[in-house]
């Protein structure tokens, strides 16, 4: 366990973590993109996936190649503000049950992401309309563990 | 006045503090509110929260604050919360850490800081 933390206690101890907590401003401004950026991010994906459950396939496609490559956008703003506030908290953070649940969330996203695309490219429409619904409820959770963070 | 001994004295205290308290919000007991009066014996002028370890009746109490940019904004800056300053803290304590609170509010050589 020690051992599993210790890269997390050395980048909160770095010099890095150490300017983020000191900063007065950079904290907040990150954990403000953060929701920006996951509002943002969450109304490309439900586009896509109600394009997905609610359109034909023709259509869905097109939906999905104009809206997809602005949610990968969004989705690094996400991570990108998210990691300035890890590093501030890292030790902390990992030891988390909310932002384990979140880390857990993403990691089902990405799985039915990559489940999606093969049943949609195949044409099992059923299969890939099931994932679209799961990829909104999986995202929601994220984001909901996300605050829960302050909470557990 | 600050003497090369209590820079020292304070360093130690930093050294040995305990780490950052990782209790989320909801964990305090907001029925019974306690107040804290002593010396601080370390800061942590620090995002998420700022943080006060005071002694107080033989014990160290570790208070956890505001956000260093509402801090400051209020005017409970890091240069009037200096190690050795006597201050005032009234919050809650925790539920599951028998000696750290979260304030409501600092006073600080009489003058009082809403925290919330």
């Amino acid at each position: 366990m020690e051992l599993l933390l210790a890269p997390f206690e050395a980048l909160e101890q770095s010099e890095l973590g150490l300017s983020i907590r000191n900063a007065h401003l950079l904290y907040p401004i990150a954990n403000v993109t953060h929701v920006i950026c996951v509002i943002i991010f969450f109304a490309l994906v439900a586009s896509m996936d109600m394009a997905v459950l609610r359109r034909t396939p023709e259509e869905a496609k097109a939906t999905i190649r104009r809206v997809r490559p602005f949610a990968f956008i969004a989705f690094f703003g996400v991570v990108g503000a998210g990691a300035v506030m890890f590093t501030a908290e890292a030790s902390a953070l990992v030891k988390n049950p909310a932002f384990l649940a979140k880390v857990t969330a993403i990691v089902v996203a990405g799985l039915n992401l990559m489940m999606f695309s093969k049943a949609f490219a195949a044409g099992r429409l059923w299969v890939a309309r099931t994932s679209a619904l799961l990829s909104m409820f999986v995202w929601i959770f994220a984001a909901a563990a996300g605050r829960g963070i302050a909470y557990l | 006045m600050l003497t090369r001994r209590t820079i020292l004295g304070a360093t130690v205290c930093a050294a040995v503090a305990p780490a950052r308290a990782h209790h989320g919000w909801g964990s305090y007991d907001a029925a019974n509110p306690v107040t804290v009066r002593g010396p601080i014996k370390m800061l942590k002028f620090e995002n998420p929260h700022c943080h006060v370890e005071v002694e107080s009746g033989g014990k160290k109490w570790e208070c956890t604050l505001a956000p260093p940019f509402r801090m400051t904004n209020r005017g409970a800056t890091e240069a009037i919360l200096k190690v050795g300053t006597p201050v005032v803290v009234f919050g809650y304590p925790s539920r599951s850490a028998p000696t750290e609170m979260r304030a409501e509010w600092i006073e600080v050589a009489g003058k009082r800081f809403e925290l919330r």
